[in-house]
């Protein structure tokens, strides 16, 4: 039953992924790409990861999309782009490197042996516990950089006063 | 030391942030307009700076540095160094008024920026943790992104902004590699806890192990580098303080720089606690001197150098203050309890002196609209004041007694020959050089002012603005500190220590 959900949700994200790549208009594209990480959200829910597949909904299928969707839209991105042969040749070497260096650094992990954390490693309680009580300081900080942030998209916004 | 019991020692932060906030909240529910708009608010960004410095003063001493768990360390030198951070932004704000390089419509936004700049300094001198010190210098740039394309008259100021972003973001992103390369070899993000692995680990005794670990500290030196404006992570330094609002360049030269040297002493003594006490013993921490040294020789040489060849002041002061920057690393290379005793004269010296000629470039811009060495021609008779107060802070800026510099630069030359030793004696040596190099282009713009005339019929000097009363006010303790330094005695004492 979990292998076969486990290849059902594989085969969507490589498709996913495949179709990012290879879609023409970059809106379909983002689309795609948008059913890769949904796909191995899932899989991390399989893993009982279930945090990590909640954030991986909220903030890259969620947040993320929405920027890159918005970055499309906005900046009246070419909406067509050609594939051409060498980025698919440049893209496959790179791809290809990145693979084997995963799969190389994946099996010295498995031969050691299937490291798993302790009880409710990763759970949202664990990550809550050590975000709000041992790094609360830089958390609320970051918030001050946030407000920077949209301090300065306002003032780069505003025109001179009539 | 636990979360709760910490807050006493960051009342000052918590000041400014609270400041910071007011500004924001007020403009946006009062708008304000006419006299509260241009008196109201710089004053109350004036009072939450005055309160972040008395709460700075009146911390509780505390026998346990570190709070929060180790995020922060709070000890004489990061005390000295918070202080300086805010009094030079309280001179930025004292400048800003009336200056014409900021919008109207966004003067409101200048403060408040300017209050979390010195928050994020503040947090940057006392970050003691990579995660604390990566979020502290995010709020120092991206709050310097934004000010330093803060004029709205022409792109000059809109191509500093964005040269200092394309620059910054690849020099906090490299740093940031840095930063997890460290994590990735030793397992720790505290300063102590990575000083801890550096002595016991077996990391360093594979080869891999120390060239991964070389690489990262050289990662680390690229982001610090940056904010020091070292050579050669400073190239986007003459073009942002040329464009940057004169006002903010005056900060820039100083605040961002004094807390980028906080970060660096406090990342060795931390990875090395041996060059806090004894540095000659510190063999281990040998390649990061050697960066250090190799960096502050090539930043003050470049720096004077290139300084030779430019006509426009801003930007022979941004090559003087990369070379001031060359100059204070030989201060952090010294070490011990001496080296940031050096440093923290060496800065209290350089934020009166440089942000003195600051002053004094603005002032000039304001009824020359230029910064052009020809503007300055016969300065002297035009306004003698001025012109007076601009060649006391040069002849500092160049280390000539009887001024502060010179007694600033004697501290740091002593802290390497008391340290001994053929290359950090040679290192001294190069230093005295390169400072009678700069004497050079610091006098071309003193015979500009008092032996040149001006051509045609220069339009008046008015000394009725605040740049020119800060410029004056600025030239007296760079003079009297010259003569009586107790007082920079006092402070080599009191911030040698670093934890």
């Amino acid at each position: 039953m979990t292998a076969t959900i486990f290849i059902l949700l594989a085969a969507l994200a490589v498709l996913g992924a495949v179709l990012a790549v290879l879609l023409p208009n970059a809106v379909h594209a983002a689309m795609a790409l948008i059913v890769m990480l949904v796909a191995t959200a899932g899989i991390y829910l399989l893993l009982s990861a279930p945090f990590v597949a909640v954030i991986q909904i909220a903030v890259y299928a969620g947040a993320i999309m929405v920027l890159f969707l918005f970055v499309i839209m906005l900046m009246n991105v070419e909406l067509r782009i050609p594939l051409r042969r060498w980025t698919l040749v440049a893209g496959t070497v790179a791809g290809g490197l990145f693979l084997y260096q995963t799969v190389h650094l994946l099996r010295g992990v498995m031969d050691d042996q299937a490291r798993s954390g302790a009880d409710g490693f990763g759970s949202a309680h664990e990550v809550s516990s050590v975000l709000f009580a041992e790094y609360v300081v830089p958390f609320e900080l970051v918030s001050v950089l946030l407000l920077v942030a949209i301090v300065a998209a306002v003032v780069l916004g505003k025109r001179e006063a009539a | 030391m636990p979360t709760l019991e910490s807050l006493p020692h960051v009342l000052p932060e918590v000041a400014l942030a609270v400041t910071a906030a007011a500004l924001f909240v007020l403009e946006a529910l009062w708008q304000p307009r006419g006299r509260a708009r241009r008196v109201g608010f710089p004053l109350l960004a004036l009072g939450g700076l005055l309160a972040a410095l008395l709460f700075l003063v009146a911390s509780p001493s505390s026998a346990e540095p570190r709070f929060f768990g180790g995020l922060l360390t709070q000890d004489p030198f990061s005390t000295f160094v918070r202080g300086v951070a805010i009094v030079a932004t309280a001179l930025a704000v004292g400048l800003a008024l009336g200056s014409p390089s900021l919008p109207s419509n966004r003067r409101v936004e200048y403060h408040g920026l300017l209050v979390l700049l010195a928050l994020g300094m503040c947090l940057l001198s006392s970050a003691g943790h990579l995660l604390m010190i990566y979020v502290a210098i995010e709020i120092v740039s991206l709050t310097s992104y934004l000010l330093a394309g803060f004029d709205d008259r022409g792109g000059r100021s809109a191509e500093a902004g964005l040269k200092y972003v394309l620059f910054g973001g690849v020099a906090s992103g490299v740093m940031l590699f840095g930063f997890s390369l460290l994590f990735g070899l030793f397992g720790d993000l505290s300063l102590s806890g990575l000083g801890q692995a550096l002595a016991h680990s077996t990391t360093l005794s594979t080869g891999a192990g120390r060239w991964a670990t070389l690489l990262a500290l050289v990662f680390v030196l690229a982001g610090l580098g940056f904010k020091i404006a070292a050579v050669p992570f400073h190239m986007w330094c003459p073009d942002v303080y040329e464009g940057a609002p004169t006002p903010f360049t005056a900060l820039l030269s100083v605040g961002p720089k004094a807390a980028g040297f906080a970060v660096l002493l406090r990342f060795g003594t931390g990875l090395w606690p041996e060059l806090a006490t004894d540095a000659a013993a510190a063999t281990s921490a040998l390649p990061w001197l050697l960066l250090l040294g190799v960096m502050s020789t090539v930043t003050m040489t470049v720096g004077n150098l290139a300084a030779i060849w430019q006509d426009n002041l801003k930007r022979l002061l941004a090559y003087s203050s990369i070379a001031h920057a060359g100059y204070m690393l030989m201060g952090v290379v010294a070490g011990g309890r001496e080296g940031p005793g050096a440093v923290a004269v060496y800065l209290a010296v350089y934020l009166i002196m440089n942000i003195g000629a600051f002053a004094v470039v603005s002032a000039v811009d304001r009824s020359a609209h230029s910064e052009d060495i020809g503007v300055y021609h016969g300065l002297g008779r035009r306004a003698p004041l001025l012109a007076l107060a601009m060649a006391v802070f040069l002849l500092s800026l160049t280390g000539l007694p009887p001024t502060a510099g010179f007694v600033g630069k004697l501290y740091l030359f002593a802290s390497l020959i008391h340290h001994g030793g053929f290359w950090y004696v040679l290192l001294a040596v190069v230093g005295v050089l390169n400072s009678v190099v700069s004497l050079y282009f610091y006098a071309r713009v003193l015979r500009a002012m008092f032996l040149e005339s001006a051509a045609g019929e220069p339009a008046p000097v008015s000394l009725a603005n605040s740049a020119a009363a800060l410029a004056v006010v600025l030239a007296v303790p760079t003079l009297a500190l010259g003569i009586f330094w107790q007082p920079l005695a006092a402070i080599a004492n009191f911030s040698g220590s670093l934890f």
